[in-house]
């Protein structure tokens, strides 16, 4: 009761935070009733993409397990691409859990996440931009992000799936940027049987995208 | 157990690399620039909706300049909106302010062209002028296009952002309902009492935008190749106003004097900008004005200008005009020279053209035309009552002819005047013209024939009047006696078959030439003189017609005309007693009914009413555009006049 219930709390707090940042359409004020236009700041149809970033994968499990990773994609159109995804964990025993083991002996049913290989897709429904500073523009697409494969923990694998929203800022020179922030689920064979484990994987990366068609 | 990492140099690595690129790829909040390319080539090719998307990138930029103005009146005149005073940035700027005046004076041009629509229904409205194109809700392509690139199109949410620019959008246009846009607002001094929608209102705002034109002009430079050409244009629709503004009751009473006073002033205004050697759009108007406004001069030179255009029907009325003219200035030679041959049109501007001239012709000598170009008007029509130039050139062709000795070319020629199957009447008509001027020989020599030719009987009695005058002009009284005897013969038989109320109208053509003869022969006795052989003379005719006219009273009292030859009988009777001459001292007596008083005959050549001669319409199509529509890249003197878009556009 109460893992599943800090599991709704922080899928909860994604949600909301995911609406606040992505669902920001002020409404239409009065003055001239006209559509306008702007260029694409940054085209990603027929691009490749590569990023290297930072990521955690935050459970109720007794361990710190935060990462690097590299992805590696493509989108099709304007909207949906493919991702293939790597990350690497460093996780350690919380405070909690080495108390556990030094007071008690107990140690977690659950092994500490090493690695994982996800392939997933991306969807932009969306685009935004926001002025920072008065000067600065970020421009930027909110996505949704589904992807499945497989953690390493240890000596099990684990089915993995992620899913959540995405924020992919464009920068000049086809430099981006992306936040993912996903809940996720992994069914590990524990000594009780397979038993699902919710939490919270956000990502940060930073990333290049080669222009359409080479240089 | 995951491996332990010294993350230190890696990570501020990261952070370095991470600051160093995202310093460098920040994106700045920069406005759009919208291309600098021609904002009216959209309008050439008459793709209305790019040309809007086109003046919206330089509004929404705050690049529009005075030409962007100009361009959006361009855009209100093509959608049939109204359009707003010059702004500031546009009256700085000579031929921007004169381009966007232009617009405006076309739109209240087009106000004007529906409102008389309106009341005349002449279709089209907007015939020869630029509005069959720019009023017209299908000549434009008001659909906008796809943007192209790769582009964010963001609804309308008000906010403005300075990397964004409006969007081509679809053009609505207005002239589907332009018959139902008014005038609504005061009128000009001294129009203001006229109704604020009428025809009059239109055309006085007209007048005072092209007021306006003038004074766009006048800041132009004085060596700029726009002030001709303009000026021209609006002179030549100046004129076209104030001729409407004369044709406008409403206007007329409202300022007659005003418009009398505008008209003298475009004729002089015409004049100036047409100088030695006019063009034809300004000479018809010049024209026209000239004779409105009785410059007689003016008018002639024009008009003799204009007898070689192009337009055969704007030839021959500017000759009819020109003809007239010199004929009522009694310019006979200036007449003659304009009228040396024919003009075409309807009977009646034939009829009348023929007549001014074939009399100029008759007037300087020159027979042969003035039977030519009588043939001309007269060959193969009958006579019309409604038609009083073609009579009065036939009694005139008539008084021509008497003068010649009867022989074949006289009934030659007479049947070239009219159809052939009504010579006789002409023969017996000139016959009467002949005695009327005193060729007695003539009229017998032409009657006689006829009296034995005619077959219908009701005719006989007029050739027998007529030959009974010319005997009394040859002082044949026996002649006179059988003829006029013949008058008033009625056979017996004929008298018992006709019942007595119905004899009066049965011989009433006979009583009718008898009372003619009688009308005809006092006033001639009257200038025959008063010497006493004149005077031996009349008596011994006024017995003779006593005499008949007794006789014919006493024997046939039922007569039509009884009362007419009862009074000529009276008449005649008071010569005879009182002596033809002696009226004189009875002049102002008490009773001068009782006095007889006859002056004699008075030669009135046939004169047909002048005030009703035909008005044929110079005719001059409206200047097709007022507009000076700019092209970027090109200097503001060759900018065009209409639109020339491409098929592909359209």
């Amino acid at each position: 009761m109460g893992l599943n219930h800090h599991i709704f709390q922080r899928l909860l707090a994604v949600a909301v935070i995911g609406l606040l940042l992505a669902v920001s359409s002020p409404a239409a004020a009065d003055g001239d009733d006209e559509t306008t236009l702007q260029e694409r700041f940054a085209s990603k149809e027929g691009r490749l993409y590569a990023q290297l970033g930072g990521q955690a994968l935050i459970r109720d499990d007794f361990y710190f397990s935060p990462g690097i990773g590299a992805d590696v994609g493509y989108y099709f159109n304007e909207q949906w691409g493919a991702e293939l995804r790597g990350a690497w964990y460093f996780s350690r025993l919380s405070h909690t859990g080495e108390q556990m083991a030094e007071d008690h002996g107990f140690a977690p049913d659950m092994r500490a996440p090493d690695a994982a290989v996800t392939a997933g897709a991306r969807y932009s429904w969306g685009y935004g931009k926001v002025l920072a500073t008065g000067d600065f523009l970020v421009h930027f697409d909110p996505q949704l992000v589904a992807s499945a494969g497989v953690t390493f923990a240890e000596e099990r694998v684990v089915p993995t799936v992620n899913t959540g929203v995405g924020f992919l800022a464009h920068w000049r020179f086809g430099f981006r940027t992306q936040l993912d922030l996903q809940a996720s689920v992994h069914v590990e064979q524990r000594d009780r049987g397979w038993i699902p484990a919710f939490g919270f994987a956000p990502v940060l990366s930073v990333g290049w995208s080669p222009p359409a068609g080479g240089f | 157990m995951a491996p332990k990492l010294n993350s230190y140099p890696v990570t501020s690595s990261l952070v370095l690399y991470l600051l160093i690129s995202l310093s460098t790829a920040c994106v700045s909040a920069d406005d759009y620039v919208p291309p600098r390319d021609d904002i009216f080539a959209p309008l050439h090719h008459a793709d209305l909706a790019e040309f809007d998307y086109r003046l919206s990138l330089d509004e929404h930029a705050g690049r529009d300049d005075a030409y962007t103005a100009v361009g959006r009146a361009l855009f209100d005149l093509a959608t049939c909106r109204d359009i707003s005073d010059p702004p500031a940035v546009v009256e700085e700027d000579p031929e921007a302010l004169l381009a966007y005046e232009l617009v405006r004076l076309e739109q209240k041009r087009r106000s004007r062209l529906v409102r008389r629509y309106t009341e005349t229904e002449r279709h089209p409205w907007h015939a020869s002028t630029i509005h069959e194109e720019f009023s017209s809700p299908h000549f434009f392509d008001t659909e906008a296009d796809v943007p192209e690139g790769d582009l964010i199109e963001w609804p309308d949410l008000g906010e403005g952002w300075p990397d964004e620019w409006p969007a081509p959008r679809d053009v609505s246009t207005r002239c589907d309902d332009l018959i139902e846009h008014r005038r609504d607002g005061p009128v000009a001094e001294p129009f203001d009492d006229v109704n604020e929608d009428s025809l009059a209102a239109h055309l006085v705002d007209e007048w005072l935008q092209t007021r306006r034109v003038d004074r766009a002009v006048e800041h132009l430079d004085d060596d700029s190749p726009l002030k001709p050409r303009v000026q021209h244009r609006i002179g030549a629709h100046r004129a076209d106003l104030v001729i409407a503004l004369r044709n406008d009751d409403e206007a007329m009473d409202a300022g007659k004097e005003a418009i009398a006073e505008s008209t003298d002033d475009v004729l002089d205004e015409l004049q100036r900008l047409g100088g030695d050697d006019p063009p034809v759009d300004l000479d018809l108007r010049a024209a026209w004005l000239a004779i409105a406004a009785g410059d007689d001069d003016t008018a002639v030179d024009a008009l003799v200008r204009l007898t070689d255009h192009p337009d055969d029907g704007v030839a021959d009325a500017a000759r009819y005009y020109a003809v007239q003219l010199a004929w009522l200035d009694g310019d006979w030679e200036t007449a003659a020279a304009l009228g040396d041959r024919m003009i075409d049109g309807p009977a009646e501007l034939r009829s009348a053209y023929a007549y001014f001239a074939a009399t100029a012709h008759q007037h300087v000598g020159n027979d042969e035309k003035f039977f030519g170009l009588s043939r001309d008007a007269l060959q193969g029509r009958s006579r019309d009552a409604a038609d009083p130039f073609a009579g009065s050139l036939y009694r005139q062709l008539l008084r021509e002819l008497v003068r010649f000795d009867v022989d074949d070319r006289t009934t030659e020629l007479l049947e070239e005047f009219g159809p052939r199957a009504e010579l006789s009447t002409r023969i017996r008509e000139l016959a009467e013209v002949a005695v009327d001027m005193g060729y007695p020989d003539t009229a017998r020599q032409l009657a006689e024939p006829l009296l034995d030719d005619t077959r219908d009987a009701r005719k006989l009695p007029r050739i027998r009047a007529t030959l009974a005058l010319a005997a009394f002009l040859e002082d044949d009284r026996d002649e006179f006696d059988r003829h006029v005897e013949q008058l008033l013969h009625r056979p017996d038989q004929l008298q018992e078959a006709i019942p007595r109320e119905r004899r009066a109208a049965f011989f009433a053509h006979r009583d009718t030439e008898l009372a003619r003869v009688l009308r005809a022969t006092l006033p001639l006795m009257a200038q025959w003189g008063d010497d006493p052989g004149a005077q031996a003379l009349r008596q011994q005719w006024l017995e003779v017609l006593v005499e008949q006219t007794r006789t014919f009273l006493r024997t046939t009292p039922e007569s039509a005309v009884s009362e007419d030859l009862a009074e000529l009988y009276r008449l005649a009777g008071r010569l005879l007693d009182d002596h033809p001459r002696g009226y004189a001292e009875r002049v102002g007596e008490e009773e001068p009914s009782a006095s007889a008083l006859v002056l004699g005959t008075v030669d009135m050549p046939p004169t047909p009413p002048l005030d009703e001669a035909p008005r044929p319409q110079l005719r001059w199509p409206e200047i097709p555009s007022l507009l000076l529509i700019p092209s970027g890249g090109v200097p503001p003197d060759q900018f065009t006049n209409a639109l020339e878009p491409d098929s592909e556009s359209l």
